[in-house]
């Protein structure tokens, strides 16, 4: 514990180097003003980013893309409020209360409110991830090849059986993008594989140009096609000014419980693989609801119907970065770009992250309290700037992006068939989200293809070619009739939808 | 045949054609190794899972539009194609005009013909837009652009 402790203020230590604490800044700018954005979330964001960050200190990258995917919680919620749109998925529940509570003029109060709950609930939430973080990681460290394959299985499963509602889309999806994991040479004989011949396929494909693509192109392409018009002067007249944007004691008293179980539920979420901030707003609202004595009032603009999916989805964000920072597993699309954006910059988490990068590791847990504490002040008094920014980057985004994307693939690699290769994902990626086929599971068996399959042959290797040995060990055995309750649940879902004609 | 074509379909198509060929190129690839598994298995075993998984999707892909050349270049999938074809221009002339004309060039070009930007507002944006972007890549991040044959 006091280890625990005496790590963190080291991380806070590396935050008094300017260039980190104004990474620190930078990200939690832009992950508020993304999270406005409708359309583009903190994964394209993350996604657009990845080349620029490249060749940059790892901890002021990653401290700014933490940044960016904490930050787009909050950013959400001013437009999920004012305007009825969120601007980031994880705050659709935010709207069912936000906006009516904004037509009967008390927009400042939900905003506030919002910003209150996510600050207190990611703090928690970092504060569990400090806890919870170094002792998972040593716990990991007990994991052989065996105990990896069974979790990279279990993860796949999650992913392609949370996201989406049909399992056979979301199994196409990780089937692509485990196939895609094996151009390349083999990873245990080093055998040219589904190469044919050309020299520059024989790294395989790379997952930068692939994800900006799928993530970051994609989403252009769709929201240039499918455009989300921002209503006009139909926003309800609010005060948005400081005094007008801090909730009353009494509100944050009403809400006490609410935050501390939004939460708990959020984290959690945040913690398993598959999930995240969108289910974990849905999730905390649904909850809250059903305890209330009044469950009719919600939807017509109760406080408590802001501050449950709000704490939810801030405390889901820190959540996630369990797996992804003490296992090396990252559980969802946002979480498998930033495994993306560690191994652009030479970082690989895992359980032996703690020990061997201890600045980089800390320094980014130290710089979610900070940025959390940065996120308050900036949501509760820079509101209108960030709808004004809202208003005219509107128009621009669908060319400013494009733009960011094409230089910043070519500047990784100076290589133009990445360009390439990100337009094929762009096209992907567009009818993948026009039909509700999951990217995340592509994504995720792109990044993690290689790595389970070199587990899984080492496992053989280790028990003299029998399979057997993923039942013989507890850890395994356990992740491995998890993964097959929840695949069989997935399919019983995707075919029980199909009989009623969903 | 082509009215049953939805984009769903068209996408599944592709996947097995994908999976087709990896199986083609992972046809020489030993299946066994010493204890474990070969180099062949996990793409011979991954492109079967994605024919099954497309030939799943496309058997539930009923009741969806077909796909017609119309909504390509009719509102509002106009926007999307110009984008695209722009895109694909950009990519041709950087070998020409080098990197930061063509993609001042884009930048001007789609603010009117995508966002009908006023030429005023879009010229001046497209300049401070290329000014950016040169500052952050080749300044700070030193990345080393194309030329171009004119320059």
């Amino acid at each position: 514990m006091s280890d625990t402790l005496l790590l963190l203020l080291g991380g806070f230590e590396s935050l008094l180097r300017v260039e980190v604490f104004l990474a620190c800044l930078v990200g939690v700018v832009m992950g508020t003003f993304i999270g406005v954005l409708p359309g583009i979330g903190p994964t394209s964001a993350i996604a657009i980013l990845l080349p620029a960050v490249y060749g940059m200190d790892p901890l002021v990258a990653m401290v700014t893309l933490a940044g960016i995917f904490y930050g787009g919680t909050y950013g959400g919620t001013i437009t999920a409020v004012l305007l009825n749109i969120p601007g980031e998925a994880t705050s659709v529940a935010t709207a069912y209360d936000g906006y009516p509570m904004c037509k009967a003029g008390k927009a400042g109060i939900a905003i506030g409110m919002g910003a209150i709950c996510s600050t207190i609930a990611a703090t928690i939430g970092v504060i569990l991830l400090t806890l919870i973080a170094m002792p998972l990681a040593r716990f990991g460290l007990r994991f052989g090849p065996v105990e990896y394959t069974s979790i990279y299985i279990f993860a796949f499963a999650m992913v392609s059986s949370m996201t989406g509602r049909n399992v056979f889309k979301a199994l196409m999806s990780l089937s692509l993008g485990l196939l895609l994991a094996t151009v390349g040479q083999d990873v245990m004989y080093g055998t040219p594989r589904l190469t044919f011949g050309q020299l520059r396929l024989i790294d395989g494909i790379r997952f930068v140009p692939a994800i900006v693509g799928l993530y970051g192109m994609s989403e252009i392409l769709f929201n240039t096609i499918h455009r989300v018009d921002l209503p006009g002067k139909e926003m309800p007249d609010n005060r948005l000014d400081f005094k007008n944007v801090f909730p009353r004691w009494h509100h944050i008293a009403e809400c006490k419980w609410t935050i501390l179980r939004s939460t708990i539920v959020g984290f959690l979420v945040g913690v398993m693989p598959g999930a995240g901030g969108t289910i974990a707003g849905l999730l905390g609202y649904d909850i809250e609801k059903l305890l209330s004595k009044d469950p009719d009032k919600y939807g017509t603009g109760v406080i408590q119907g802001v501050a449950a999916p709000e704490s939810a989805n801030s405390a889901s964000s820190a959540g996630a970065l369990v797996p992804l920072l003490s296992l090396g597993i990252p559980g969802s699309g946002t979480t498998a770009v930033m495994l993306g954006a560690f191994v652009l910059l030479g970082v690989r988490p895992g359980p032996r992250f703690f020990t061997t990068q201890p600045e980089l590791a800390w320094g980014i847990i130290a710089s979610m309290y900070l940025g959390n504490v940065l996120l308050l002040i900036l949501n509760t008094t820079l509101i209108p700037l960030f709808v004004t920014l809202l208003r005219i980057s509107h128009k621009a985004i669908s060319i400013v992006v494009p733009t960011l994307c094409f230089i910043g693939i070519y500047s990784v690699h100076r290589s133009m068939t990445d360009v390439w290769v990100m337009m094929v994902f762009a096209l992907v990626g567009y009818v993948f989200k026009l039909r509700g086929i999951p990217g995340a599971p592509l994504v995720l068996a792109l990044l993690l293809g290689g790595s389970m399959e070199f587990s899984l042959r080492q496992s053989l290797v280790l028990s003299a070619g029998s399979p057997l040995v993923f039942f013989s060990k507890p850890i395994s055995l356990l992740f491995v009739i998890a993964s097959i309750l929840v695949v069989v649940m997935a399919f019983v879902r995707t075919l029980r939808s199909r009989k009623r004609g969903l | 045949m082509m009215r049953r074509l939805n984009i769903e379909r068209i996408l599944c198509i592709w996947m097995a054609l994908i999976a087709a060929i990896a199986l083609y190129g992972a046809r020489g690839l030993p299946l066994e190794a010493r204890y474990t598994l070969g180099p062949g298995v996990t793409p011979l075993f991954y492109s079967v899972l994605l024919i099954v998984s497309s030939a799943a999707v496309f058997l539930m892909a009923r009741n969806l539009r077909p796909v017609s050349f119309k909504s390509l270049i009719s509102e509002p999938g106009r926007r999307g194609t110009m984008l695209f074809a722009m895109f694909i221009v950009l990519s041709g002339l950087v070998y020409v005009l080098g990197f930061m004309v063509s993609i001042f060039l884009f930048t001007f070009a789609g603010l009117i013909l995508i966002e009908d930007w006023a030429y005023h507002k879009a010229l001046l944006f497209s300049i401070v837009w290329t000014l950016v972007l040169h500052t952050i890549f080749v300044r700070f991040l030193a990345a080393r652009l194309i030329r171009g044959v004119l320059f």
